[in-house]
């Protein structure tokens, strides 16, 4: 029982980091019918950024190791802040390099070209930061939470929390602010937003925006579970990827529930058998895509790539 | 003169959609573009508000050329346009739908004022503001796009095939409101295959044929012209 409450503590935490990231597909899915086959490699600078951050606030060169006395929850904050920033901005290079040429051509040039993109921008980091991984405190220490007999770690409630809050604020701002509308008439009917006066460029690149700042923000949430390294993200970002398709990349809120549902079945199949956590999750995804060809909350059937 | 075009020839690829059209609209008129289908009339209207891009000539408006310019630039400078199929954002609620129209505006409380002068043009609107516009009828919808283009505030309002696939009393319905925005003296470019009607509202009107204007004229006298009897209006 305290097994399975630990559990579900580091699945919720690991569904939310998916959650995040499948969201982020699915805003620039919605607005460009496109998204970031190369997201894994957003979360790299996503931590190493903020990381070294840290360090060099302290004195110590960009790569090395952080004491716990060190990330303070203040440093990790503005490492944060940094990292959702800069990896929000290579958003920006993200649509004018791969997607631009690309979006609303015919083919799937843009598949390569994200992919591409992200290769190069794991190379570019392991030039700066080499193959290393740095162990990351986390600001809310190493102890654990006794709850209920089972030991649940801070560091996943700190994950879980700041990404439901910034999904809830996403969802409101998608349903409630002028910046959400367009997003959504430009996700309807790009010509339509445009004859009312949006400028359809400008909305597409805030959708890549986020989308890469959430990736950014996964990166640096996760790095104190994961370490931060130049190999953390791919793994991660495919089973983000899979939680948007079983939840239905045409729906946030599906995207997010996708992240969830995939993060919880993760620690609970591998508190049985770790090596069938991944049989688990993709057999389930296979089994949900066969019965529900558009993910479960999904509205249209999704592109065949 | 409000929008001046000359000598404009659009194509897609091979398809030459429109061959050295000229034609004029001026302040406070209305003007009506009439022709069968594949005459390249919403090619004309998708040109002057940027959604297509002309191989050459000139569309020029208020004394500026604004041929290529992009979309959201056009509606800036006043240009509102009620596409062709309406185009209303299904998943979003009428009102919501009138808002977006608003979206080169910033002054809230003049684009609620102006949500109301919708509503009053238009009360069915009014009854169904916070219903999803994928949920309207179709002459509703139509209502609400003839509404969303007002909501720019425009000085030049496109107009494309308002009366396609409407039942005749919507129809009627919706060439009223175009009448009374023309007695308010605003300035109207209407696209219609429904010649009698549109003719009966225009100060002018073009016919257009495979791109080409053929006609030209008063409502008045095109209405009585004999080609355009036998043509558009079965007689
Ligand atoms: N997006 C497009 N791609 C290729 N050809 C088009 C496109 N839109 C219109 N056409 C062609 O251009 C011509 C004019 O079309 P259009 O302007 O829609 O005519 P109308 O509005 O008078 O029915 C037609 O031959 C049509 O097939
Ligand atoms: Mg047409």
């Amino acid at each position: 029982m305290t097994a399975i409450l630990q559990a579900l503590a580091s699945g919720l935490a690991l569904g939310a980091i998916y959650g995040l990231i499948a969201l982020g597909f699915n805003i620039t899915y919605a607005t460009t019918k496109t998204f970031n086959f190369g997201q894994g490699a957003f979360l790299v600078p996503g931590s190493l950024v903020g990381v070294s951050l840290v360090l060099l606030s302290v004195g110590k060169p960009h790569f090395g190791n952080l004491s716990p006395a060190e990330m303070t929850f203040m440093a990790y904050t503005l490492a944060t802040v940094a990292s959702v920033v800069v990896v929000g901005l290579i958003g920006i290079a993200l649509y004018y390099c791969a997607i631009k040429p690309f979006v609303g051509a015919a083919g799937l040039n843009w598949v390569l070209s994200t992919i591409g993109f992200g290769i190069i921008l794991q190379n570019t980091a392991l030039a700066i930061w080499g193959p290393a991984s740095i162990a990351v405190p986390s600001p809310l220490g190493s102890g654990v939470y006794r709850i209920a007999g089972a030991g649940i770690r801070p560091h996943e409630v700190l994950i879980a929390a700041v990404a439901i809050a910034v999904m809830v604020g996403l969802d409101i701002v998608l349903r409630k602010t002028r910046l959400g509308k367009a997003l959504r008439a430009v996700a309807f009917n790009p010509q339509a937003a445009s004859i009312v006066g949006i400028n359809v460029e400008r909305i597409v690149i805030i959708a890549f925006v986020i989308s890469s700042a959430l990736a950014g923000l996964a990166g640096i949430l996760i790095a104190p579970v994961t370490t931060a390294s130049v190999f953390i993200g791919l793994g991660v970002a495919l089973k983000a990827f899979s939680a948007a398709i079983v939840g239905g990349l045409t729906n946030p809120r599906g995207c997010m529930a996708g992240g969830f549902l995939l993060g919880i079945i993760e620690a609970l199949v591998g508190l049985w058998r770790a090596e069938f956590r991944e049989i688990a999750i993709f057999l389930l995804i296979i089994i949900v895509l066969v019965i529900r060809p558009a993910g479960l909350f999904g509205t249209k059937t999704v592109e065949k790539i | 003169m409000m929008l001046k075009i000359e000598n404009l020839n659009v194509a897609y690829g091979a398809i030459q959609a429109l061959r050295g059209i000229s034609l004029e609209v001026g302040r406070g008129e209305v003007v009506t573009l009439i022709g069968g289908n594949g005459a390249g009339k919403s090619t004309l209207i998708r040109t002057i508000a940027g959604l297509v891009h002309p191989q050459s000539g000139e569309v020029i408006f208020e004394g500026q050329s604004i041929a290529g310019m992009r979309p959201h630039r056009a509606v800036a400078l006043g240009i509102g346009h009620s596409p062709e199929g309406r185009l209303v954002f299904g998943d979003q609620s009428v009102r919501d739908n009138l808002a977006l129209g608003a979206f080169s505006r910033d002054n809230p409380a003049e684009i609620d004022a102006d949500i109301e002068n919708g509503f009053r043009l238009f009360p069915r609107l009014r009854e169904r503001q916070e219903q999803m516009a994928g949920t309207l009828s179709g002459g509703e919808q139509q209502m609400l796009a003839i509404a969303r283009a007002l909501m720019c505030r425009p000085k030049l309002l496109l107009l494309d095939e308002p009366s396609l696939g409407l039942a005749p009393l919507i129809v009627r319905e919706v060439f009223e409101v175009i009448r009374s925005l023309k007695n308010q003296g605003m300035t109207i470019l209407l696209v219609e295959q429904m010649a009698n009607l549109a003719l009966g509202v225009a100060d002018r009107a073009y016919v257009l044929e495979t791109g080409h204007i053929t006609l030209q004229g008063t409502g008045v006298d095109l209405l009585k012209d004999p080609r355009v009897r036998a043509a558009y209006l079965g007689a």
